[in-house]
């Protein structure tokens, strides 16, 4: 496999300035946790996040590794939040094959097309899922593959790759940290080379970054 | 006593026994079960202005939040609102929200042992998994694998689930799996709580449900 990884210390931001903190109620009986539940990275790199414990979208702008708290908006719905569920925002569509490999067809920003094929290959993992995360401009797609051994119970692993225009894995991320509380929809972002993850917990929000655009 | 009205009785006395206890009083066929999901995910109704609180839910018996409904009045909503601790069906819900006595949806924080009734209205998590399974009453995710088939030690839960199952994780969530989808990952009917707060069918990432085990549907006579 002509992978190349990532460092395994991604980047951490803690968005927790004291008047600006994003809220996170942990479950509770049966009733799943309440948090921030979407975010997108902005062309100026700040991210925006959903915050609807507190009906708002957060922006807060990344200076060395610190969160710094921006702006504020109303969710839409005013005061009454309902959200009408996670919309799949990418083009591409990513398909499971086998155990071993799956395709995605990707659109181009030149508005042609191809399909990638993905390959998973382990003695004792098998793929499970497949997601695209989007083909950016400069031709290079980004996946998800969750991977896990036969199991009764849900465990799994995610692995993020950027692949090249001609389906040459150029980029491995193999230390995606698991959500805490909240499931993001979506969990991850890419912008510019860079992946995002937004992981909610008890104490607030993380936002790991892997820089790959030194992967080519 | 004939031995056939001996058998009869006996088997008579089993259901009515296993009633008691949340058994189905009637078999399910897992199209049903799905049958039953897809009219809460595909319920059509409007809040109104008696739904947007809760009558029973006032000191001194209740002391937690002050009730306001995730709903306001005119909202068209499609799904039935998230209620802790509630398992209505459509026809149910329908009913007693347009009486005005019921607010609709509720969540843990509105918990109140010490009120008399229940006066909100939908269902939760695992009264969904109830009621979509035909049991008799609300069973929580700490007590409902007792009615489902146990997984065989070969099962894979990434391959072998069907439509009618459910993934559970006790004291935390409970959703009704309805299939995979083309990217491998489970579509689940869930009674989602905020901000969602209603019933939805949608994907899951396998990484959401880390930690999840499966209960089998027991489609047939569930003795």
């Amino acid at each position: 496999m002509s992978s190349v990884s990532i460092s395994s210390k991604a980047e951490i931001q803690a968005a927790s300035e004291v008047s600006h903190i994003l809220k996170v109620v942990p479950h509770s009986g049966e009733e799943p946790a309440v948090g921030p539940d979407s975010f997108t990275v902005l062309d100026d790199g700040s991210v925006l996040i959903s915050d609807p414990a507190q009906n708002r979208r957060a922006r807060f702008s990344i200076v060395d590794s610190h969160a710094k708290f921006e702006s504020q908006t109303p969710l839409p719905g005013g005061d009454k939040i309902v959200a009408a569920g996670a919309t799949d925002d990418v083009r591409d569509k990513a398909r499971l094959v086998s155990e071993t490999a799956g395709t995605v067809h990707r659109l181009f920003s030149d508005n042609s097309s191809s399909d990638l094929e993905v390959s998973f290959v382990d003695r004792q993992r098998r793929l499970v899922s497949l997601v695209s995360l989007g083909t950016d401009e400069m031709s290079y797609t980004y996946v998800v593959l969750e991977i896990a051994a036969r199991s009764s119970v849900v465990e799994v692993r995610r692995l993020i790759r950027k692949y090249n225009r001609k389906g040459v894995i150029v980029a491995e991320i193999s230390d995606v940290p698991q959500q805490q509380e909240v499931s993001p929809q979506p969990e991850f972002r890419e912008k510019s080379g860079i992946v995002y993850q937004m992981v909610v917990s008890a104490d607030g929000v993380l936002i790991n970054r892997w820089d790959t655009r030194q992967n080519r | 006593m004939t031995s056939w009205t001996r058998w009869s009785c006996f088997i008579y006395s089993l259901v009515f026994c296993l009633t008691g206890l949340g058994v189905p009083t009637q078999t399910r066929s897992r199209e049903k079960v799905i049958e039953a999901a897809a009219q809460l995910t595909e319920l059509e109704w409007t809040a109104l202005q008696g739904s947007e609180k809760a009558s029973c839910l006032h000191p001194p018996a209740y002391s937690g939040p002050r009730y306001v409904s995730d709903y306001h009045s005119g909202q068209e909503v499609i799904g039935m609102p998230y209620d802790w601790g509630g398992m209505d069906s459509p026809s149910r819900f329908l009913t007693r929200l347009q009486s005005g006595q019921f607010g609709a949806g509720s969540h843990k924080e509105h918990e109140c042992p010490a009120c008399k009734s229940h006066c909100t209205v939908g269902i939760d998590c695992s009264g969904l998994v109830s009621y979509c399974w035909g049991l008799s009453r609300h069973y929580g995710t700490a007590e409902i694998a007792k009615f489902a088939k146990p997984a065989p030690d070969s099962f894979d839960v990434f391959r072998d689930l069907k439509p009618g199952d459910a993934l559970n994780r006790p004291g935390v969530h409970i959703v009704l799996f309805a299939g995979y989808n083309e990217k491998g990952q489970p579509l689940v009917y869930e009674a989602a709580g905020k901000p969602i707060s209603r019933v939805v069918k949608r994907p899951h990432a396998w990484a959401d449900l880390e930690g999840y085990s499966p209960l089998l549907y027991r489609e047939g006579p569930n003795l």
